[in-house]
C-alpha cells in the first residue's frame, strides 16, 4: 500500500495502511484495499479456523526478497517473479544508488479478476501483487508481461520512498525501525514522518516517477507513452476544461473527476515528464532521490533541485500542456474531423459494452458516473430518452462491468462484483427479475452466441486466461482453451450466425492483433486464431460484428487518437471511418448508415452517432514520450535485460511453508504520552513507550504499551498503566491495567479504565459478498478493581470485579457513487447480546438496530433512517451493570474514531454524555446529508481543504418504555458541519462542529454544543 | 533443422505476404519450433532495422528511363497528337540536352557528392535551425519506430519501441498443475466427495506416490493407452465400472499368481491374439469359467485357435497360470457377472485389441505397479474406485500436464496438497 492512500479514501478514516496500485489505472479506482483486506479475503469468510491459514502460504526467499504467496498453484509462476524481482531491483540500485538493507517482502495473490499491485515501505518494505491479467480497456495503461512490469512500477515506489539519509537512518535507529503511523498514537505521525519523508508526498508525485520509470525499463510501453494520456489532455485543451493545479489535482481532482485516482496517475505522469523533457532525466531522478543534502519534503526538495516552486513549475507545465495539445489538435484538424451527433445531454462518465436492443429502438449499456450508483441504463436512440434499468453492484473503474445480449429472449447478461470473483447475473428485461447463473465464476468479457443461446466468456484464475463457454440453461462453465501464462484474449464478439468468435489477443511483449476463431474447430480443439489484422504497436478495440455479419467495427489508436474503423470480412479490407479529435470507442453498428459511438469527453462519455463513412484523410498525433526518446534518449538505456537471464533458482535461499511465528519481530518502539482520568475525574498526565511487533505478512501482531503518570494526585496503585494487543487471524487477546489513551488528555471524552482487564475476542464472518457481509464477534472478558463501568463512563459500578460476555451478528450493505465522502445507500442491522456477571449475579441485555440509506436524486445526497431497541434481561434491572446509557455527540475534542458519532445508538445530542439511562430503549433517528462542498485551492501542497459536509438530523428516544413511573421520552434535532483538512498528503483530518437541542418529558429543554478535531 | 519451405514461409510473414491461413501455420510453427522462432525474432528485427532506414530516391535517369518506358509501353501511338516522325525529331533534338542532365544528376549523386552535398546541407540546416527554431516540438507524428500506415488514407502514429518483451522474458515453472485446475471437470472431481475420500486414503496417496505408478504414468505406452478411444470406451463402459467394484474382482488382482501370470511374456502374447479375444467374447468360455462346462467350450472354434496357439500352450505350461486356475480368487472373478460382462463387452475387447493397451499390459511400469501394495490397497478402497470411475478423472488421466506430473514427484506431492486444499 502506498503513498496517496487509495484505502484511505474509502477504509475507514481511522486506517492510515496506504495504497500505491499499479496495472490497469481502470482498476486504480477501485483497487482500493490494503494488506488487511487482501488477508481478510485470503482468510475466506471466517469459517475456517486460524489455525494452519498461514501453514497454506508458500515461502521463497532470495537475499533480496522474500516472496509469500497463497496457493501451490501460483507456484509456476516464483521463477518469474524472482527474476523480474531482481531485475528491477538491479536496475533501480544502479539508477538510485539504492540499498534496501534487507530482504523486501512480496505478497503474490489471486483475489482480484485484473492484474494490480501495491507496495508501502513502512514498517517494512513490502509489495502486494495480483497475478491476474491486466484490464485492456481504452488502453489506458498499456503494459507489456505483467510480473516485470509490475515489478519495475512497484521497486520504483520502494526506493523513492525508502532511501534514507544519514538523518533518516539516524531516526530509524532510534525508533528501531520505520513507524507505521497509527490513529492510537498521533505522535507515531511524526515518527512516521522523521524516519520515511518521502512516503509523505501526494499520490501524483509518487505515481508520476513510478510510471515513468516503468514506461522506459518495458521498452517504451506505458503510459509515459499512452495514447489514453494524450487523450485526457487534449480533450482538457480542447474543451477549455480546467487542467487542475497542484492544490486542486488532490483536493478536488482525484474526488469528483469521473476518473477519481487514476488523474494522480495521469496528472503526475505528465507532470514528471515534462520535467524530464525539459531539464533532463538527471534532474529530474535528482528530485526523486533521497540523497545526502536533499530535503525531507518534496515540495520543499523540488525548489532545492529546481530552482523555483513546485507551483510555479506545475502553472509553466500547464502552459506547456496546452500550447502542446492545440499543436495535436491542429495536426487532427488538418482534415475535416468527424462531427459526432450526441444521442442524449447526459455525460455517462464510465461506460461498459453497449448493445443495441431493436425491440424498443435503444441502446443498453451500463454506466458509473459521480454522484449515483452505477447501474445499466436504456438510452432511446431516436429520442435520447434516458431509463434507469437496474442498479449495479461491485462495478469497476472505466469498463463498469461485462454485458452480453440475448435479443430475442431480451436477457441482459452482466457481472457484477467485478473487481474481484465476479458473478454472472441475467436480467429479464420484460420483467425486471434477476437471476444469479454463476457465482464466483471470475469470468468477464462476454459474448452471447445467438445460434446456440450460449455465452462466452474469458475467466481469470491463477494467472491464466481462458476461453470458457457456458451453454445454456448457464449452469455451468467449461473450458474451451487456456492460453499459455503471459497471453491475453479480451473483448469477445460472436457472429450473428454463430459460426465465428473474434476477439483481441495480447501478447507477452504487449503486442495485440484482431483474430478470429472457428467456433467448430475451437470446440473440436483447434485453438489457433486466424489474425484479421496487424495494428501494430495500437491495440485493436471492442471489435463487434455487424448485424449481418460482414464487417467488424472497432476502434484504435492507429493515428494516436482513437478512431472507429471498419473491417470487411469478405474483402479482409479496414477502413477508418472517423476522424476524432477526442477519442470515439465501443462503436456499434446500429443501421447500415450510421455508427453509435462513445465519444470521450472531460466529464465522461457521450453516446454519439457517427455515419458509416470513410473519411478522406486521418493524420496522426505526436506523443510526448517519443520526443523524450528522441530528445532525452538516456531512457532508452533504461531496460533491464530480460529476466530469462536471471538464473532463479541460483538466487534462492530458502523455501518453505511460510510460518508466522519464524517471521515475527519488532517493527519499532517509541515514545508515548497518554492521559488518565480516575473515578474522582482527577487527569494526569502519563508518559511511557510502545512497541509493535509483527510477523511479515501482518497477520499477526502484538502491541505493548506501558506508561507512568508521576502526578501525585493519583492513587499510587492507578499510576502505572499498562496494554497489550495480541492479534492472529481472527483472533484478538488483549489485556490492559489502569488503561490510559492519548485522547483522553482533552475533551470530555474518556476512554481510562481503573483496574485490569483481560478480553478474548474472536471476529469471522458468516457471509462476505463484494459489499455485503454478515459478520460476527463473540467476545469473553474479565475485569477487577473497576471504578466506573468498561462500557460507560462517568457512571460508577457497584462491584469492583465483573465478569462479560457478548455476542453480535453484523449485517451491512453499504455502498457509494463514485466521488463519494462516505456510505450513500444501503442498509445495515446488528443483533447484540450481552450479559455482565457481577459477584454472582447476571446482567443479560439484548439490543438490535437497523439503518436503511437511500440517494437523493440530488448527487451525492443521501437519506438515512435508523432504528433500535434494547432490553435488560435480569432481575435487577435498576443496577448500572443492567442499564443502557444514551448522551451526548459523543465526539471528543480530539478524537480518532468515526466523524459522525451521533449515528451511534448511544449517542444523542444535546444530552451530557451517558446522561439518561434505562433498563429498556428504543431510538429512532432520520438524517439528511447534504452533497458535500468540494474546495479546489484553500491551502498548499502540504496542507488543504478539501471537502465540508452537512447532516441534520432529529432523533427520538423512549427509555423503560415498560415501566411508565420512570418512562421518559426525549426528541433532538441538529446539525453537523465536518471540513476535511490533508496535511502531509496522507493525513485525513477532519474539523467537526455541532449544535443540537434536546427535551423531553421530565427532560428540561437544553442545547449543547460540539467542536472536534479528528486527527487521522 | 527448417525446411527451405518453412523458410521461405517465414520470409514472406515478414514480408506481409502471407495469407491469413499461410500465417497462422508460421505463428503454429514458431510455437512448436525453437529455431523458427528465433528465425522469425530475427527476421523482426532486422525488419524493423530496414524500417528505420529512409529511402533513398535511384538515380534520375534510372528513374526517368523506367518511366518513359512505362509512358511508352502504356501510350497507344495514335494518341500522341504529334505525327510520329515529328516526334522522333525533337527527341532526338532535345537528347543531347537529356543526355548531359543525366550525367549531371548521376554526378550529383555519386558518392563523393553526396557526401560534400550533405555536409553543405546539414551545415546549412543546423545553422538554420539554430536560427528560426525549427523544428518546431510537437506538432508532426514522430519519427522514432513508426511504420508507414496500412490503412488507407490514415497516418500511423509514431511510438518508440525499445526491445520487445519475448518468451527469453518469461520464466515460468511447470505451470501444468495450476492449468489443470482450469479445466471445470478436475475442479468438480477435486471437490467431489469421492475425491475428497481418495485424497484422505492412506492408500491412495501411496500409490500416488509410488514409484512404480509414476513410471507407469509416465510411460509411452500408458499415455498412448490414455490417449486409445478403446481404454476410454472401457473405462465409460457400466461393465468395467461394475467390475471395479467386485470383490471377486480385488481378491483377484491381489493375488500373487494372477500377477504372476499377469507378468508373464506368454500370456502377453495370448491377450494379443485374435483368438483369444473370440474366445473371451464367447459366452461358452465364461461359463466354462463359471460352470466348467468345458466341452461345450472344446467345441468351441475360437477357444480351439487359441489352444493351437503356442503362446496358449506357453501360458498353460507356466506355473503362474497354473497357479492362477487354481487360485480361489480367480475362480471367483471367472463366476463373478461383472467380471464376465467386463470379458465380454465389446469395449473390452476393442482395448484388448488396442496395441497401445497391450503395451501397458506388458510394461514392465505397469507390472510393478500392479503388483505394488499400494496398489492393491488402493483398489480395494472404494472411494479409489469411484475416482477411478469417475468421467472427471479419466479427463484428468488423459490430460498430458497430468500425466506429467508422475515424472515430477514434487509436482505430484504439490497437486495432491492443491487437491487437498480445494475439497477444504
Amino acid at each position: 500500500m502506498g503513498p496517496g492512500s487509495l484505502l484511505r479514501e474509502s477504509g475507514p478514516t481511522c486506517t492510515f495502511a496506504l495504497v500505491t496500485t499499479h496495472g490497469s489505472h481502470v482498476m486504480r479506482g477501485v483497487r482500493r484495499r490494503g494488506r488487511e483486506a487482501i488477508l481478510a479475503l485470503v482468510a475466506g469468510v471466517g469459517v475456517v479456523a486460524p489455525r494452519g491459514l498461514d501453514a497454506q502460504f508458500q515461502t521463497v526467499e532470495t537475499l533480496t526478497m522474500r516472496l509469500v504467496f497463497t496457493s501451490p498453484l501460483q507456484s509456476y509462476l516464483v521463477p518469474q517473479v524472482v527474476a523480474s524481482f531482481e531485475n528491477a531491483l538491479r536496475f533501480h540500485r544502479r539508477i538510485f544508488d539504492y540499498d534496501p538493507g534487507g530482504r523486501i517482502n512480496v505478497l503474490m495473490h489471486d483475489l482480484w479478476h485484473y492484474g494490480n499491485a501495491g507496495a508501502r515501505p513502512v514498517p517494512e518494505n513490502h509489495v502486494t501483487i495480483g497475478i491476474a491479467p491486466y484490464g485492456h480497456d481504452y488502453e489506458s495503461a498499456p503494459a507489456p508481461e505483467r510480473m516485470a512490469s509490475s515489478m519495475n512500477h512497484e521497486l520504483a515506489h520502494i526506493v523513492t520512498t525508502d532511501k534514507a539519509t544519514a538523518a533518516d537512518r539516524r531516526w530509524r535507529a532510534a525508533f528501531f525501525g520505520k513507524v507505521t503511523p497509527n490513529v492510537e498514537v498521533p505522535l507515531s505521525m511524526a515518527y512516521s514522518y522523521l524516519t520515511t519523508p518521502r512516503w509523505y508526498a501526494p499520490r501524483w508525485y509518487l505515481e508520476g516517477i513510478a510510471t515513468y520509470m516503468e514506461t522506459w525499463m518495458n521498452g517504451g510501453l506505458g503510459r509515459a507513452l499512452g495514447p489514453y494520456d494524450e487523450m485526457v489532455f487534449r480533450t482538457l485543451v480542447r474543451d477549455s476544461l480546467t487542467i487542475y493545479d497542484v492544490v486542486g489535482l488532490e483536493s478536488e481532482g482525484t474526488t469528483i473527476d469521473f476518473q477519481v485516482g487514476s488523474n494522480s496517475y495521469l496528472y503526475g505522469t505528465r507532470f514528471v515528464s515534462y520535467l524530464a523533457l525539459t531539464y533532463g532525466n538527471d534532474t529530474l531522478l535528482a528530485w526523486f532521490n533521497r540523497n545526502e543534502g536533499s530535503r525531507r519534503y518534496f515540495a520543499a526538495d523540488f525548489e532545492r533541485v529546481f530552482g523555483r516552486s513546485l507551483s510555479d513549475e506545475w502553472s509553466r507545465w500547464i502552459d506547456w500542456e496546452r500550447a502542446w495539445q492545440r499543436d495535436n489538435l491542429a495536426s487532427i484538424r488538418r482534415h475535416p474531423t468527424t462531427v459526432a451527433r450526441p444521442l442524449t445531454s447526459r455525460i455517462l462518465g464510465s461506460v461498459s459494452r453497449a448493445y443495441y436492443d431493436s425491440t424498443d429502438r435503444s441502446v443498453l449499456v451500463a454506466i458509473r458516473y459521480p454522484g449515483q450508483e452505477a447501474h445499466i441504463a436504456s438510452i432511446d436512440v431516436a429520442t435520447g430518452r434516458f431509463t434507469r434499468v437496474r442498479d449495479l453492484i461491485g462495478a469497476t473503474g472505466l469498463s463498469v462491468t461485462s454485458l452480453a445480449f440475448d435479443q430475442d429472449s431480451r436477457t441482459l447478461f452482466y457481472t457484477t462484483n467485478n473487481a474481484d470473483w465476479r458473478h454472472l447475473i441475467a436480467l429479464d428485461l420484460a420483467t425486471g427479475r434477476t437471476r444469479t447463473l454463476l457465482k464466483n465464476a471470475r469470468i468477464g468479457d462476454l459474448a452471447f452466441n445467438p445460434a446456440d443461446r450460449s455465452i462466452w466468456g474469458v475467466r481469470h484464475d491463477n494467472g491464466f486466461s481462458t476461453l470458457v463457454r457456458v451453454e445454456y440453461p448457464y449452469t455451468e462453465w467449461k473450458q474451451v482453451y487456456t492460453l499459455s501464462y503471459g497471453r491475453d484474449l479480451f473483448d469477445l464478439d460472436v457472429a450473428p450466425d454463430g459460426s465465428t468468435l473474434i476477439g483481441s489477443l495480447s501478447e507477452i511483449g504487449g503486442e495485440q492483433r484482431l483474430v478470429r476463431f472457428d467456433i467448430a474447430a475451437l470446440l473440436g480443439g483447434n485453438t489457433t486464431p486466424d489474425v484479421l489484422f496487424e495494428f501494430g504497436d495500437w491495440s485493436p478495440s471492442n471489435f463487434v460484428f455487424s448485424r449481418d455479419g460482414g464487417s467488424l467495427f472497432g476502434s484504435s489508436y492507429f493515428s494516436g487518437v482513437s478512431n472507429i474503423f471498419r473491417y470487411d470480412v469478405a474483402t479482409k479490407r479496414m477502413d477508418a471511418l472517423s476522424n476524432a479529435e477526442t477519442g470515439f470507442f465501443k462503436p456499434l453498428p446500429v443501421s447500415a448508415d450510421s455508427v453509435v459511438v462513445f465519444a470521450y469527453s472531460g466529464t465522461g462519455f457521450v453516446p454519439s452517432m457517427i455515419p458509416n463513412a470513410v473519411p478522406d484523410s486521418v493524420s496522426a498525433i505526436n506523443f510526448l514520450g517519443n520526443v523524450i526518446a528522441e530528445e532525452r534518449p538516456d531512457v532508452q538505456d533504461w531496460m533491464p535485460p530480460p529476466a530469462g537471464d536471471v538464473n532463479a533458482d541460483s538466487l534462492t535461499t530458502a523455501t518453505g511453508t511460510y510460518r508466522a511465528r519464524r517471521h515475527f519481530k519488532l517493527d519499532n518502539a517509541y515514545p508515548v504520552v497518554e492521559g488518565y482520568q480516575d473515578a474522582a475525574g482527577i487527569n494526569a498526565i502519563a508518559a511511557g513507550v510502545r512497541l509493535n511487533f509483527s510477523d511479515r505478512l501482518g497477520a499477526t501482531g502484538l502491541e505493548l504499551t506501558t506508561s507512568y503518570s508521576p502526578d501525585e494526585r493519583l492513587d499510587p496503585y492507578e499510576r502505572l498503566h499498562a496494554r497489550a494487543v495480541f492479534r492472529h487471524w481472527n483472533w484478538k487477546l488483549s489485556a490492559a491495567f489502569n488503561r490510559a489513551d492519548f485522547y483522553d488528555l482533552f475533551g470530555p471524552t474518556k476512554m481510562s479504565r481503573r483496574g485490569y482487564a483481560l478480553a478474548l475476542q474472536y471476529a469471522g464472518n458468516l457471509y462476505l459478498d463484494g459489499p455485503t457481509s454478515l459478520g460476527y464477534t463473540l467476545q469473553a472478558a474479565n475485569y477487577g478493581g473497576l471504578a466506573i463501568l468498561p462500557e460507560f463512563q462517568d457512571v460508577a459500578t457497584s462491584f469492583d470485579k465483573l465478569s462479560a460476555f457478548s455476542g453480535d451478528l453484523a449485517y451491512r450493505s453499504l455502498r457509494r457513487s463514485l466521488g463519494a465522502i462516505d456510505d450513500e445507500l444501503g442498509s445495515t442491522w446488528n443483533a447484540s447480546v450481552r450479559g455482565n456477571l457481577v459477584n454472582g449475579t447476571l446482567f443479560p441485555r439484548v439490543s438490535m438496530d437497523a439503518a436503511k440509506g437511500f440517494l437523493l436524486p440530488l448527487d451525492h445526497s443521501s437519506l438515512w433512517f435508523r432504528a433500535g431497541a434494547g432490553s435488560a434481561l435480569g432481575p435487577d434491572r435498576g443496577d448500572p451493570f443492567a442499564q443502557f446509557y444514551f448522551g451526548g455527540f459523543a465526539n471528543n475534542w480530539v478524537d480518532h474514531r468515526g466523524i459522525k458519532q451521533f449515528r451511534n445508538t448511544e449517542s444523542f445530542p444535546g444530552l451530557e454524555i451517558n446522561q439518561i439511562g434505562g433498563a429498556t430503549y428504543g431510538k429512532a433517528q432520520v438524517e439528511w446529508v447534504s452533497p458535500p462542498l468540494r474546495f479546489r485551492n484553500v491551502g498548499t501542497p502540504s496542507a488543504y481543504l478539501r471537502w465540508a459536509g452537512l447532516s441534520l438530523f432529529a432523533s427520538g428516544l423512549v427509555t423503560d418504555f415498560d415501566d411508565t413511573a420512570i418512562k421518559r421520552t426525549i426528541t433532538s434535532i441538529g446539525a453537523q458541519v465536518d471540513i476535511r483538512l490533508v496535511t502531509l498528503s496522507h493525513l485525513n483530518s477532519t474539523f467537526s462542529f455541532g449544535y443540537a437541542e434536546a427535551q423531553g418529558v421530565g427532560v428540561p429543554r437544553r442545547s449543547t454544543v460540539m467542536a472536534s478535531f479528528k486527527i487521522m | 533443422m527448417l525446411t527451405p519451405e518453412q523458410i521461405a514461409l517465414i520470409h514472406a510473414e515478414i514480408d506481409g505476404a502471407n495469407s491469413p491461413e499461410a500465417s497462422t501455420a508460421v505463428r503454429a510453427l514458431a510455437e512448436q519450433n525453437g529455431e523458427a522462432r528465433a528465425l522469425l525474432a530475427d527476421l523482426h528485427s532486422i525488419s524493423a532495422l530496414i524500417g528505420r532506414v529512409h529511402e533513398r530516391a535511384p538515380p534520375p535517369h534510372l528513374r526517368q528511363a523506367i518511366l518513359e518506358a512505362r509512358a511508352r509501353a502504356m501510350s497507344p501511338a495514335h494518341t500522341s497528337s504529334i505525327p510520329k516522325q515529328a516526334s522522333e525529331f525533337v527527341q532526338w533534338l532535345v537528347s543531347p540536352f537529356h543526355y548531359a542532365a543525366r550525367r549531371m544528376e548521376d554526378a550529383l549523386m555519386s558518392k563523393k557528392a553526396i557526401i560534400i552535398g550533405t555536409s553543405v546541407v546539414a551545415i546549412i540546416a543546423v545553422i538554420g535551425g539554430v536560427v528560426v527554431g525549427y523544428p518546431p516540438t510537437g506538432g508532426e507524428s514522430g519519427t522514432i519506430g513508426g511504420d508507414p500506415g496500412s490503412i488507407g488514407g490514415v497516418q500511423q502514429a509514431a511510438r518508440y519501441r525499445g526491445r520487445q518483451m519475448t518468451e527469453r522474458d518469461v520464466t515460468v515453472g511447470n505451470p501444468q498443475i495450476a492449468e489443470l485446475f482450469q479445466n471445470q471437470d478436475v475442479l468438480t472431481l477435486v471437490k467431489s466427495d469421492v475425491f475428497r475420500q481418495a485424497m484422505n486414503n492412506e492408500a491412495f496417496r501411496n500409490l500416488q506416490s509410488n514409484e512404480a505408478f509414476r513410471n507407469l504414468m509416465a510411460s509411452d505406452a500408458y499415455r498412448q493407452m490414455m490417449a486409445s478411444d478403446a481404454y476410454r470406451e472401457m473405462m465409460a463402459s457400466d461393465a468395467y465400472r461394475n467390475l471395479m467394484n467386485s470383490e471377486a474382482y480385488r481378491e483377484l488382482m491381489n493375488s500373487d499368481a494372477y500377477r504372476q501370470m499377469m507378468a508373464s511374456d506368454a500370456y502377453r502374447q495370448v491377450q494379443s491374439s485374435d483368438a483369444y479375444r473370440q474366445v473371451m467374447a464367447n459366452e461358452a468360455s465364461r461359463n466354462m469359467m463359471a460352470s466348467e462346462a468345458y466341452r461345450e467350450l472344446q467345441s468351441n472354434e475360437a477357444y480351439r485357435q487359441l489352444e493351437a496357439t503356442e503362446a496358449f500352450r506357453n501360458v498353460q505350461n507356466t506355473e503362474a497360470f497354473r497357479a492362477v486356475m487354481a487360485n480361489e480368487a480367480y475362480r471367483n472373478a471367472m463366476a463373478n457377472d461383472a467380471y464376465r460382462n467386463a470379458m465380454s463387452s465389446e469395449v473390452y475387447r476393442n482395448a484388448m485389441a488396442n496395441e497401445a493397451f497391450r503395451n501397458v499390459m506388458s510394461n514392465e511400469a505397469y507390472r510393478q505397479a500392479m503388483s505394488s501394495d499400494a496398489f492393491r490397497q488402493a483398489m480395494s478402497n472404494d472411494a479409489f474406485r469411484q475416482v477411478m470411475a469417475n468421467d472427471a478423472y479419466r479427463h484428468l488421466q488423459g490430460n498430458e500436464a497430468f500425466r506429467s506430473l508422475s515424472r515430477n514427484a514434487q509436482l505430484s506431492e504439490a497437486f495432491l496438497r492443491e487437491a487437498s486444499r480445494q475439497v477444504q
